[in-house]
């Protein structure tokens, strides 16, 4: 069985591309533009991807990585815009 | 609120071998405050600065940086199997609206914990459930039906023409939006008297009817003092077996969901509130 790859080279990708968003909404979108320029169909790993790993503490403070999380069929990671709003 | 759902099927991703963890940009402490407050056991990840998020590629674009809300990812749900690979996506496109998890959790076959009715119709029975028992404006959940065929007996798939295929019609009223349904692949069903291939279930199958409380203004208004909302419809099907076909059927089925108003409740306001 081979690994989970979840190197920088599996990574860079995603960065990258967001930086060049970022850079690219700055420059062309001055206030509010709508939340459809973005095609959220593309962002982020795709399925078939790996998820690049992690390690970030939880509310216990206790630093925990994807391949910590993942149980016997995988793992639900949900993405959310703040737990304070 | 999501994280609240979530504990909620806490339980079944356990049953199911699944690990739940749930990812923001807040920092530990305000995390810290609200599993306290709410109960949350399972794991709420800190990406204070947002590094994950952006080197996921998720974090949204559209918020300019000198917004305090800066740093937020598109929300979005990922499934992933034991080795960590995505084997589904979900990034809902409206700001207002989300799938529940429960709900996708059905949409991909799984089994939950839920409060199920069981009706006995002609030449098949029907268990019926709605994947939440409460919902909020803009919340997406889902109403599923597991039909069982009886020995030897098969219904028609939609797609069949010169029969009545399986539907779930729900009855419209203000505050309701009725969304996608989606049914399995069926089976190729040779009819040899007239030499004819057609899409039937013959073995238990799952629909699941996706369903929206309106975030619209419209739906808003007529949602106002609603409490609890009582969806009715029916479940029709014409059921034949491999001699005769019966009359079709029209079986009356109804779920009772609670309305929620919207959480805006902040943490640390809250938090001032009670010292």
């Amino acid at each position: 069985m081979s690994r989970v790859c979840s190197g920088p080279g599996r990574t860079l990708g995603p960065g990258l591309l967001a930086l060049s968003l970022v850079f690219g909404v700055a420059a062309s979108q001055p206030a509010n533009p709508p939340a459809a320029a973005v095609d959220l169909d593309t962002v982020g790993p795709q399925v078939g991807e790996p998820l690049p790993d992690f390690s970030l503490r939880d509310q216990g403070g206790q630093e925990r990585s994807l391949k910590s999380l993942l149980g016997a069929n995988g793992a639900v990671i949900v993405f959310y815009r703040s737990a304070d709003w | 609120m999501q994280l609240v759902e979530l504990q909620g099927r806490l339980q079944d991703l356990r049953k199911a071998g699944m690990g739940l963890a749930a990812i923001s940009y807040d920092p530990v402490p305000t995390l810290a405050d609200f599993a306290a407050r709410r109960g949350i056991t399972f794991p709420l990840l800190s990406d204070a600065g947002s590094a994950t998020i952006r080197r996921y590629g998720i974090l949204n674009t559209t918020i300019d940086p000198s917004n305090e809300l800066y740093g937020y990812p598109f929300p979005g749900t990922y499934f992933v199997d034991r080795r960590g690979v995505v084997t589904s996506r979900v990034f809902e496109p409206i700001y207002q609206e989300r799938s529940t998890i429960s709900s996708l959790l059905v949409r991909q076959g799984r089994q939950i914990d839920a409060p199920a009715t069981k009706v006995a119709g002609a030449h098949l029975d029907v268990t019926s459930y709605a994947t939440d028992q409460v919902a909020t404006l803009g919340t997406h959940f889902s109403l599923v039906l597991d039909v069982r065929p009886a020995s030897r007996v098969h219904v028609y798939a939609p797609g069949v023409s010169g029969y009545k295929p399986v539907r779930l019609a729900l009855n419209p009223q203000p505050g309701v939006v009725v969304r996608m349904a989606q049914f399995p692949k069926p089976e190729d069903y040779f009819f040899e008297p007239l030499n004819e291939h057609v899409p039937v279930y013959q073995r238990p199958f799952r629909i699941v009817q996706d369903v929206m409380l309106d975030p619209s203004r419209d739906g808003s208004a007529a949602l106002k003092d609603v409490t609890t909302l009582t969806i009715t419809g029916t479940f029709e099907y014409q059921a034949c077996d491999d001699r005769v076909c019966f009359a079709p059927q029209s079986l009356p089925l109804s779920w009772s969901i609670g309305v929620k108003p919207l959480d805006r409740e902040r943490a640390k306001r809250q938090e001032k509130q009670e010292r």
